[in-house]
């Protein structure tokens, strides 16, 4: 409660500096916004691919698949006489096309042999509409849809509809539906024979369903069944498919990703510019608390939370808007986000709500790290040493990391020759994240080298930028504070004149204007350190030469 | 009482203070002057326990600084001392009550218990009205003046004062230095101004002159 009630006193500070604290919580949401979206559109897509696969497979205890072209028909005959085959059901898979005024729509058509589907895969079964024919499922022309193939094409039995697969362009009649297809699985079937015969497909299948004798094991019929086949041809259990198509859809997967935590590090690096930022201008403020008698670790808890509240809010907002991102993907591109992995599928967002408060987590947690070096800087600092005027000069120091930057950059040019890892390209995303680590430790030095070519002419607080970027070092999270408060005591901050004549000494050339040199010399002299001889001596570009010498 | 015994601080291997004593009881308000950089500063960070001396004793109610560690100083400071400082260091996201009443927070207190304490305080001040305003629709020396009700609200053993009117013109200094010294005096607590203003310096009971030399009268 104790705690609690200091709320205001840190909290309230996120209200006063709104700007950075939105681009922190923007970056945040961006980042779990992304993640969340991949995560549910992908979950959506995978469940109900799993979905459609576990029905196409009905009570199947094997599957036979071939190559993309399919296999020979005579494989069905030769599994069909095996011992340890009860039943089996040929089918020939094609992804088809259907387009006539709006655009084009695929359709998954799966060639069946209505009387092998009976025994293995029920739930496929057509259905004859009340008008259509009662052999209808075995005539040639005659197509049968699932409801969400005749809502997403527009059709109902009795209509023709044009399908096209390869360069074969076929018109069928619709003679009814298929009552135990899943409610917004699109799917279209038809006697096996006629659609080898209309698609060019004679004498090849693409799957064949077996079904086990009594008693026999999936693993040990896999074995002795392999050993028959030709290569090319393998058999599966129905659950390898749905891990296959994880597999066929990680790469995209993993990729969103993987940009989606660069957002989040992003996010986090904005949090711990902005808190950098904040805990320098706070300096003394945070002394003061210090001095009133706020322990170091409860400025220390307190400065991370205000981390975690930008984090958490982040995260929220995030999953929220991550979930109707992956909304408008599902229903504009698809659950492969327009990859082609998963046509024919009509996934359905679910909330998750695990999934969600991990995301919310990761929110969180970008939100507290990228406080933690603030905090832990602010509360390690001296109370006394902070309430010195100037002495967050003490703070902008140094050039960065240039060293580490440059081994960052090259360590990201040889990691670019990792070859892939299990289908992943981990080398190239090493080198993406060296890169940017890379870049943004030579920032500091980038900035001053720029800053130092920038002509010394042009308004005076535009030079004084320039100065104060060409001299100041320090963190690339930190090097706006000098250019922004133009610290020193110019005017508003009547306590914060600086603590060392080293600065004004590189800003004079710079600011060329005879009249300011004595001006600053007078302002270092009277605000610097009381016990070191300082010394200010140097010539304005208009030839004006001045000398203070104080003990 | 506050006993300072044979002080000593050195910076980078310069001596600053050296061999400062002083005895305070309850009470009494003194105020040390110097000129910048004889180390008044240093003195205040020594007593207010922000810093350590190399040398020296110091003790506030016999409780002996060298034998506290950082947690045990924080806890002095937040029970026994008062700091009024040059700068105001009102906290702008806060209202006048609230920035009055935070030490009475810092010690666990809340609701009625802090806000109390801090109106009564304010009101003493001359700004029991100004208690929900925002410290930016206060003049300088309206601030200083809500910085000594909360240097005062949580009855400090020891109000230590450093320039509390540097930023403030003549007239509102002196009227803030009458009201600190007043203010002190009630409250019946040991006063430390450090000034390097001798009108300033005149409104203590007592004057001590802090030279290179030493601490004297």
């Amino acid at each position: 409660m104790t705690r609690l009630r200091l709320a205001p006193v840190f909290l309230g500070s996120l209200a006063r500096r709104r700007l950075a604290t939105l681009f922190s919580f923007f970056a945040i949401v961006l980042g779990v916004a992304l993640g969340m979206a991949v995560q549910a559109v992908h979950e959506a897509a995978l469940r109900e691919f799993d979905r459609g696969l576990r029905a196409l497979a009905g009570e199947a205890d094997l599957q036979v698949v071939g190559p993309r072209g399919g296999f020979d028909e005579k494989i069905y005959a030769l599994l069909a006489g095996r011992p340890e085959v009860a039943e089996a059901s040929p089918l020939l898979e094609l992804e088809v096309r259907w387009s006539e005024s709006g655009p084009e729509e695929t359709l998954q058509l799966l060639g069946i042999d209505i009387f092998a589907l009976a025994r293995v895969t029920p739930v496929l079964l057509p259905k004859p509409a009340s008008t259509a024919d009662r052999l209808a499922s075995l005539a040639e022309e005659s197509i049968f849809l699932s409801r969400a193939a005749q809502t997403a094409l527009g059709r109902q039995p009795g209509d023709d509809i044009d399908l096209q697969a390869g360069t074969q362009r076929r018109r069928f009649k619709i003679a009814g539906d298929i009552p135990g297809a899943a409610d917004n699985r699109r799917l279209a079937v038809m006697d096996i024979a006629a659609v080898q015969a209309h698609f060019g497909k004679l004498g090849r299948l693409s799957r064949i369903d077996l079904k086990l004798v009594e008693g026999m094991a999936p693993g040990t019929a896999r074995s002795a069944l392999q050993a028959i086949l030709p290569a090319g041809v393998l058999i599966e259990v129905p659950a390898a498919s749905a891990e296959q198509a994880g597999n066929l859809s990680r790469a995209y997967r993993v990729n969103l990703t993987m940009l989606a935590a660069i957002a989040l590090l992003t996010g986090g690096f904005l949090v711990f510019s902005a808190q950098a930022l904040s805990v320098v201008r706070r300096r003394t403020e945070f002394a003061f608390l210090r001095a009133l008698g706020l322990a170091r670790r409860t400025l220390f808890t307190w400065l991370l939370a205000e981390g975690a509240l930008i984090g958490l809010a982040g995260g929220v907002v995030g999953v929220i808007l991550g979930h109707a991102l992956a909304w408008g993907a599902l229903a504009l591109l698809g659950g492969d986000l327009g990859a082609g992995y998963f046509s024919g599928l009509q996934p359905s967002l679910q909330f998750q709500p695990l999934v969600s408060a991990v995301y919310v987590g990761l929110g969180l947690l970008a939100g507290i790290a990228g406080a933690w070096l603030p905090a832990r800087e602010a509360a390690t600092v001296s109370p006394a040493q902070a309430l010195k005027a100037g002495d967050e000069t003490t703070l902008l120091g140094g050039r960065g990391h240039p060293l580490l930057g440059c081994g960052l950059l090259a360590t990201s040019l040889a990691a670019c020759a990792i070859p892939p890892l299990d289908g992943l390209p981990l080398g190239g995303y090493l080198a993406v994240a060296c890169l940017l680590a890379g870049s943004v430790l030579l920032l500091p030095l980038l900035a001053a080298g720029i800053a130092r070519l920038l002509p010394a002419r042009g308004p005076v607080p535009a030079r004084l930028a320039a100065a104060r970027l060409g001299a100041a070092g320090g963190s690339p999270a930190r090097r706006g504070t000098g250019a922004c408060r133009g610290r020193g005591g110019w005017g508003a901050d009547q306590c914060r004149a600086s603590g060392g004549d080293g600065d004004y000494g590189r800003l004079l050339p710079r600011l060329g204007r005879p009249m300011a040199a004595p001006a600053i010399a007078g302002r270092s002299l009277s605000a610097g350190r009381p016990d070191t001889k300082q010394r200010v001596s140097r010539r304005s570009p208009a030839g004006a030469n001045f000398e203070r010498t104080r003990r | 009482m506050l006993e300072i015994e044979g002080l000593s601080r050195r910076f980078n291997g310069r001596c600053v203070l050296h061999d400062i004593s002083l005895h305070l009881h309850a009470g009494e308000y003194i105020a040390i002057v110097g000129e910048s950089g004889v180390g008044k500063s240093t003195l205040l960070n020594l007593i207010a326990g922000l810093d350590r001396p190399d040398g020296g004793r110091l003790a506030l109610d016999g409780a002996a600084y060298a034998q506290l560690d950082e947690d045990a100083l924080t806890r002095l400071r937040r029970d026994k001392l008062g700091f009024v400082f040059q700068a105001f260091h009102v906290l702008p996201h806060l209202s006048v009550r609230q920035n009055v009443a935070l030490p009475l927070w810092l010690q666990g207190l809340h609701g009625a218990a802090a806000d109390l304490p801090a109106q009564q305080l304010l009101e003493a001040v001359g700004l029991g009205e100004r208690a929900a305003s925002w410290p930016r629709e206060l003049s300088g020396g309206e601030l200083q003046r809500v910085a000594i009700a909360r240097a005062l609200v949580h009855k400090p053993r020891l109000l230590l004062a450093d320039e509390p009117t540097g930023n403030l013109d003549p007239a509102n200094g002196a009227k803030v230095l009458a009201l600190l010294a007043e203010r002190v005096r009630q409250v019946g607590a040991i006063g430390i101004l450090v000034t390097h203003s001798p009108a300033a310096a005149a409104t203590a009971d007592r004057v001590l002159h802090l030279t290179s030399s030493g601490l004297q009268a």
